[in-house]
């Protein structure tokens, strides 16, 4: 209530009109404080990830971070203009930036990847824009990670051509710049944003420390010509995504690609670059791939083909060793082939969406256990619920 | 008038804002404090609040060691002689404290408490200087205590990089044999070997200026309440000799000759320095870091500190090599930030170093 009254105070003039040095004293006292406990300074768009790897983690978002529309950047002014245009959110944040003089914490839209796949399924190309990016708190001063919240952004269209670079631009383009809220990425961080409740005191911090492949499994990614490497940092992604965005809890950046995992490089489009200090994780999720296995059912119109992935969950406190959850899960799916259609399925590719789904699954378990699917889905049957319940009630207290 | 009284208001203002700025010397290590309670009729499944706090007061004992065990070994040393004061002084360096877990493992009858703990590592310093050097009068400022310094700034010219050297041999062997008149047959055998061999990186060295270096270490041993002198003085007072005489002994050697090394140690001798410390810090050739994009340049550190009271000079600590780096636009900066930063960890560890002596 002070700070408002001072804040419209400072803004009709009457400063000068009192001519009082105290009230700037008062004015100064309080609002930094109170910065300092609810509005957060606004970064901007960022990248996260080395500089090295923009051309393989986000190739042409950066370069549609240089195109400019009159003086300003592209990226960083939509940004800027869809928060003004929410009262309520920009309320929350000072765009007027700290000048380095206040140790604020600032907000970030940091892009962390974005993959593009093309599939043809009949006549039509399918291409799949998938987007991922972090609602990212972090401290300027201390270069350290505060909060971090992934969101993760699905696009598909269909054309009778396989997209050309030139329209692979435009359709990344229009999920940064579309009015559509739900095809915009900016209006979904947004979004993200506004259900997010940043506490100011003690934090713990989550992690997805550790995303292992059988060798079992690893055969199989060899023999689809995939790299191990490069799955593992895109599985650690959507586990980080599906925890935090069913539970709504931050989720420290696994960085699993990265060279030096316990460091996260910033750079915004202004130039400006942080190397940012990841916590330790106080608790630490691992996923593991135990295998993949499949088989096809000749029926008399159709196959019925049967791709299952296994794989565990894990939850643990990392320095007493004590498991939330350590739970082997697994999924199912059984699509379906008409003899008369003639078509043959990328095994991969099941593969690969099943993992996904079973991903998606378990963020869902995180925050409300079902009986039912612990029945059809854990190794253990309902004899893992007591796991997924402590997991649950983990997830409660970090939120 | 209103003018200066805005000043006023600006700097009141600012100086109240201080320790919201305060970041540096904030250390956060985790700690598990495992407490063994008795089990039995009067034992619950929940712990109570006693059981939680000598848990806890476990965990931080715990933090603490973990958080020693990360200082330099000259700091970890005053620290273990002091041990019985400092435990007492415990919650004096403790900035806030975030409980992580606690849980009972009934089989094991412990209370289990997991805890982060917030050092404040300035705080530690400064107690533990204090306990090792005293303060105020019963400070070792004596004139036999005595420190000075002298370090050369090498930056890499070239770098020759050598190809390995391989060595391929073949041996073949052939042997024919005679049937029993139905024909001939013949073995041929191969044998191929061989050797590699790689040779060592050939660096040569440009001696700079040690200006940002000195000042950088200058800074630090001030402020931690070292008196020194600088070896510029040395070679004024004490006939010692000029830097400029050997500044080509370290273009290809990282030793100066025992001749000068002599010269140098007697000269400061006979100014009363007692503690006598040199070294070289080296920078690399730039390169572009993969990160940021920016040039970055690694430096190498290494020193030797030395107690020239006697006739015979005994040596009493070292540093390095150690290596430290530098981000930067351009390969001057990123040098500069390096061989600042470098500097300024140099000289903390010496300063470690002189106070597990006493020395103040």
């Amino acid at each position: 209530m002070l700070r408002t009254t001072i804040d419209s105070l400072l803004g009709a003039g009457l400063l000068r009109l009192i001519g009082t040095p105290i009230l700037l004293i008062s004015a100064l006292l309080t609002l930094s404080p109170a910065l300092a406990d609810d509005r957060l300074v606004y970064a901007g768009f960022a990248f996260a990830g080395e500089s090295d790897d923009r051309q393989h983690l986000y190739p042409i978002s950066a370069e549609l971070a240089e195109e400019t529309v009159g003086t300003d950047l592209l990226l960083d002014m939509t940004l800027r203009q869809k928060l003004l245009a929410r009262a309520q959110l920009a309320s929350r944040v000072t765009l007027e930036g700290s000048d380095g003089k206040l140790d604020l914490s600032s907000l970030a839209f940091s892009l962390v990847q974005e993959r593009v796949e093309t599939q043809k399924i009949g006549n039509d190309y399918w291409v799949i824009v998938s987007l991922q990016a972090n609602v990212l708190v972090f401290n300027k001063t201390s270069s350290s990670l505060l909060a971090s919240y992934p969101l993760r952004m699905q696009v598909t269209s269909t054309q009778s051509m396989p997209p050309s670079r030139q329209q692979l631009k435009t359709l990344i383009r229009d999920i940064y710049t579309t009015s559509d809220p739900a095809r915009n990425i900016f209006d979904q961080w947004l979004n993200r944003f506004a259900k997010i409740t940043l506490r100011s005191g003690a934090r713990k911090y989550l992690r997805v420390t550790d995303i292992a492949v059988s060798p079992e499994a690893q055969r199989v990614m060899f023999g689809a010509g995939k790299d191990v490497r490069a799955i593992r940092n895109q599985l650690a992604i959507l586990m980080e995504s599906a925890i935090s965005e069913k539970a709504g809890v931050s989720v420290v950046p696994s960085m699993l690609g990265e060279a030096i995992g316990a460091k996260m490089a910033l750079s915004f489009t202004d130039g400006s670059f942080y190397s940012l200090t990841l916590p330790e994780a106080d608790f630490a999720v691992s996923f593991t791939v135990r295998d993949f296995v499949s088989k096809t059912l000749d029926k008399p119109s159709h196959f019925e083909d049967i791709y299952r992935v296994k794989a565990s969950i894990a939850i643990k406190e990392p320095l007493s060793g004590r498991a939330f959850i350590d739970e082997g899960v697994y999924h199912t799916v059984f699509p379906i082939r008409p003899k008369s259609a003639n078509v043959e399925f990328d095994a991969w590719e099941q593969y690969f969406k099943t993992t996904q789904s079973l991903i998606a699954m378990l963020g869902e378990q995180m925050i409300n256990v079902n009986d039912e699917w612990l029945a059809s889905n854990a190794s253990r049957a309902l004899d893992a619920k007591p796991g997924f319940v402590r997991a649950q009630q983990l997830l409660q207290e970090l939120k | 008038m209103i003018k200066l009284s805005l000043k006023c208001a600006v700097l009141l203002a600012a100086s109240l804002m201080l320790p919201q700025l305060a970041h540096a010397g904030r250390v956060e290590v985790k700690g598990i404090g495992a407490f063994q309670y008795e089990g039995g009729f009067f034992s619950s499944d929940k712990p109570t609040d006693g059981e939680k706090e000598k848990a806890g007061a476990l965990a931080k004992k715990n933090a603490w060691k973990n958080f020693v065990a990360t200082l330099n070994s000259a700091k970890q040393k005053s620290i273990a002689e002091h041990e019985a004061a400092i435990a007492d002084s415990l919650e004096k360096f403790i900035i806030d404290t975030v409980l992580i877990d606690t849980f009972k493992d009934q089989n094991a009858r412990t209370l289990n408490v997991v805890m982060r703990v917030a050092f404040n590592d300035e705080a530690v310093s400064q107690f533990v200087e204090k306990l090792t050097v005293g303060n105020g009068q019963q400070v070792g400022r004596s004139k036999d205590s005595v420190f000075s310094f002298l370090f050369m700034a090498r930056k890499a010219a070239t770098i020759t990089q050598f190809d390995a050297r391989q060595t391929k041999v073949s041996q073949s062997e052939t042997s024919i044999a005679e049937g029993d008149g139905s024909g001939v047959s013949s073995t041929a055998k191969t044998v191929t070997g061989g050797s590699t061999q790689r040779k060592a990186d050939s660096t040569t060295y440009a001696v700079t200026s040690s200006q940002d270096l000195d000042a950088a270490m200058g800074e630090v041993i001030s402020t931690s309440g070292i008196e020194y002198v600088g070896y510029d003085d040395i070679v004024e007072s004490c006939d010692g000799v000029p830097v400029k005489t050997f500044r080509d002994e370290y273009v290809n050697s990282d030793e100066l000759s025992s001749k000068t090394r002599a010269a140098v140690i007697k000269a400061a001798r006979d100014c009363e320095v007692r503690y006598f410390a040199y070294g070289t810090v080296d920078s690399e050739v730039s390169m572009r870091d993969p990160a940021t994009g920016n040039q970055r340049v690694f430096v190498s550190v290494r020193s030797q500190l030395w107690d020239i009271s006697a006739r015979l000079p005994r040596k009493i600590g070292s540093v390095g090599p150690k290596q430290y780096s530098g981000l930067g636009p351009n390969e001057s900066v990123a040098g500069r930030n390096a061989l600042s930063s470098a500097a300024r960890e140099l000289a903390r560890t010496l300063v470690d170093q002189l106070n597990a002596k006493g020395i103040r």
